[in-house]
């Protein structure tokens, strides 16, 4: 049973010039519970947009299309009131940013505690004692509860982040590039943090990241999205080491690997404009095996390992 | 206190510079004999050299005495001190509608960032804050005499009436000094609140707020507004600060008996021993507010206490 599931999401962003950026132009998604996805993709390919979207939390002048179950709930149907219904709940975000994240001015302690009473799970004492076991859950100790977040370290307040996120119990954990400001050494430790404490809690993490060695890490399912749309879709493994759609591979060749004998490359040209409608395939134009079917749409064809590709449809390379 | 020492050698200087003196004044009267005005200059202590008079006045100073008023003899710390409790509720008062009003309209303004009531709103509180003070006073004079009283803080012929009826009276005449207070003060603090809310507003812990599922209120006033209250805090406890020293044209306008106005008496009668003690006072007031400003930064946002 899936607990998110993203059918045909659309967004558009409306500038006041009228002009209108389709920056997620039909995501399918269904992640199981307690399955961990990482979601990989260039700047500006909607990976933020879209789980923004799932939580309802774009901006007014963001437009949405399709719809997004949380853990059973229509999280788009009943407009700001059901997407609230969710929120921390059944769906908890660690940001990137986890200095700007907090509050600056409230202890750590009250901002991990207050969900839990706003959503009326528990009393305030409760919720003090809840607070000190998620804290111990990701290695901080319970003094931390009583600090301020300018007081910790980078890494400190990324766990704090996601004791935060994970102390009301949601179902689903959306990371969006959890470690990127942390230094390599905390990165590993916030990776391993969140796939084992994703595996204690039986939660479902949504983790967008650029860094394939926390992806081939953390998580069980990889996801590529181009453009705004998923273009393959697989176990991590296979993903990772066999990728089948053009993008993917251009993708992972232009991603530098320490100890690696092997010339960085690039992929030439530049992803389309958001803010014009896109005919066929959105890589075409920079895709080396681009062909007359290009000009059509793909769709995410296959079982286990999905690719939105036609040349790989066609068998033309593999 | 150095600051306190300073500014008893500038007043002592400043006013001392003011053309004419205490005696001029009264030298206008024709019985005033050059005898006698020599006689009153001896007694005041102006024909000894400036020095000589500094250093009485700080010997003085050290121990509590403000000196005398030249105009009635009266103690000049009890003038001041009527004259302060006076001003206090007043400045308060006004103050505190004032950062009430501009707080809701300001943050109420963020929130609807560019929609047509945040034009209005960030438009009239240009307005207002630019509109000169006694301007607004004698407005709401003409607008309000005979509807509630527009001038002094008690009505002269309540005489013997109980507790109530005088609170009452004292009430409805500070309702139009205070509330022109307000409206001086409130064009700024709305500019300052919707400015440093709407800074809050895209900060990304508030997108954290809403992720945790909090409502629109708690978000724009308990996590937004609250850790984007600092510039308000400062600009009330610098206005603060000024207002006790005396909101002169407000109380002028008024006839509100406070410190503003006893400064305009005194200056106009020369009369030095009050006016240094008024500056003095006034100085005090506004570096005790900034210390209390500090005091509250330090508070309200742990990031200063450091
Ligand atoms: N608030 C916004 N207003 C207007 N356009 C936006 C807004 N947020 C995102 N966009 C546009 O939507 C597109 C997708 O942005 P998004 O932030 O989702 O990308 P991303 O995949 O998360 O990139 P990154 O890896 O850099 O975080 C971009 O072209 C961006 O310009
Ligand atoms: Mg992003």
């Amino acid at each position: 049973m899936s607990v998110l599931e993203m059918r045909d999401l659309h967004v558009w962003f409306d500038a006041p010039d009228g002009a209108s950026a389709h920056a997620v132009r039909g995501v399918d998604l269904a992640v199981s519970v307690g399955e961990r996805v990482g979601v990989l993709g260039e700047s500006g390919c909607g990976k933020t947009t879209a789980i923004l979207a799932a939580m309802g939390l774009l901006p007014s002048f963001a437009s949405v299309g399709g719809s997004v179950h949380i853990d059973g709930v229509d999280v788009l149907a009943g407009g700001e009131k059901s997407a609230r219904s969710v929120r921390w709940t059944h769906a908890a975000m660690i940001f990137q940013g986890a200095m700007s994240a907090m509050n600056p001015v409230h202890r750590i302690g009250k901002q991990i505690a207050d969900p839990m009473v706003f959503h009326k799970q528990c009393t305030p004492s409760t919720a003090r004692e809840r607070t000190r076991k998620v804290l111990e859950l990701v290695g901080l100790p319970a003094s931390v509860a009583q600090r301020y977040p300018h007081e910790l370290s980078g890494g400190m307040r990324q766990r704090a982040g996601i004791a935060m996120a994970v102390a009301c119990e949601p179902k689903v954990l959306f990371a969006d590039e959890p470690t990127t400001a942390l230094d390599v050494v905390v990165q590993a430790q916030i990776g391993d943090l969140l796939s084992e404490l994703t595996q204690r809690l039986g939660l479902a993490l949504v983790m967008v990241t650029h860094d394939i060695g926390m992806i081939a890490e953390t998580t069980e399912r990889a996801v590529v999205m181009y453009a705004g749309v998923i273009v393959e879709d697989g176990r991590t493994f296979d993903v990772l080491t066999a990728p089948r759609h053009p993008y993917t591979r251009l993708l992972l060749e232009a991603t530098p690997v320490v100890n690696r004998d092997r010339p960085l490359v690039s992929i030439p040209g530049t992803p389309p404009r958001l803010d014009e409608a896109i005919r066929g395939c959105a890589f075409a134009a920079r895709c080396p095996q681009a062909f007359e079917a290009c000009t059509t749409r793909p769709t995410l064809l296959g079982e286990a390992h999905r690719v939105a590709c036609h040349a790989v449809e066609k068998g033309r390379f593999s | 206190m150095v600051i306190a020492l300073v500014a008893t050698l500038f007043s002592f200087v400043l006013f001392r510079t003011l053309p004419g003196d205490a005696v001029t004044n009264i030298a206008q009267s024709p019985r005033i004999t050059p005898e006698v005005q020599a006689a009153l200059r001896h007694n005041f202590g102006l024909d000894r050299p400036l020095w000589t008079q500094y250093a009485l006045y700080m010997r003085e100073l050290a121990r509590g005495n403000l000196g005398v008023s030249f105009t009635d003899a009266q103690p000049v710390s009890g003038k001041i001190i009527q004259a302060a409790k006076n001003t206090i509720p007043m400045a308060l008062l006004g103050t505190m509608m004032g950062i009430i009003v501009g707080t809701i309209i300001g943050v109420n303004a963020a929130y609807r960032q560019g929609s047509a009531r945040d034009r209005v709103i960030t438009g009239s509180a240009m307005i207002l804050y630019s509109l000169p003070v006694q301007w607004i006073g004698l407005l709401m004079l003409v607008w309000f005499a005979g509807v509630l009283p527009t001038s002094g803080m008690s009505d002269p012929y309540l005489i013997d009436a109980g507790f109530w009826a005088t609170a009452e009276d004292r009430l409805l005449h500070i309702i139009l000094p205070a509330t022109c207070v307000a409206l001086l003060l409130f064009g700024a603090f709305a500019l300052v609140v919707r400015s440093s809310q709407l800074e809050a507003l895209s900060d990304d812990h508030v997108l954290t707020a809403r992720a945790k599922g909090y409502g629109n209120r708690r978000v724009v006033w308990r996590e937004a507004f609250r850790s984007a209250m600092l510039p308000l805090v400062s600009l009330s406890t610098l206005t603060l600060g000024f207002l006790i020293g005396g909101g002169i044209l407000v109380e002028t306008v008024f006839g509100w008996p406070g410190v503003g106005r006893l400064t305009v008496q005194a200056v106009g009668a020369r009369d030095y021993p009050l006016l240094q003690g008024l500056f003095l006072v006034i100085t005090l007031s506004v570096v005790a507010f900034n210390f209390l400003g500090d005091v509250l930064h330090a508070v309200l946002d742990p990031r200063v206490a450091e």
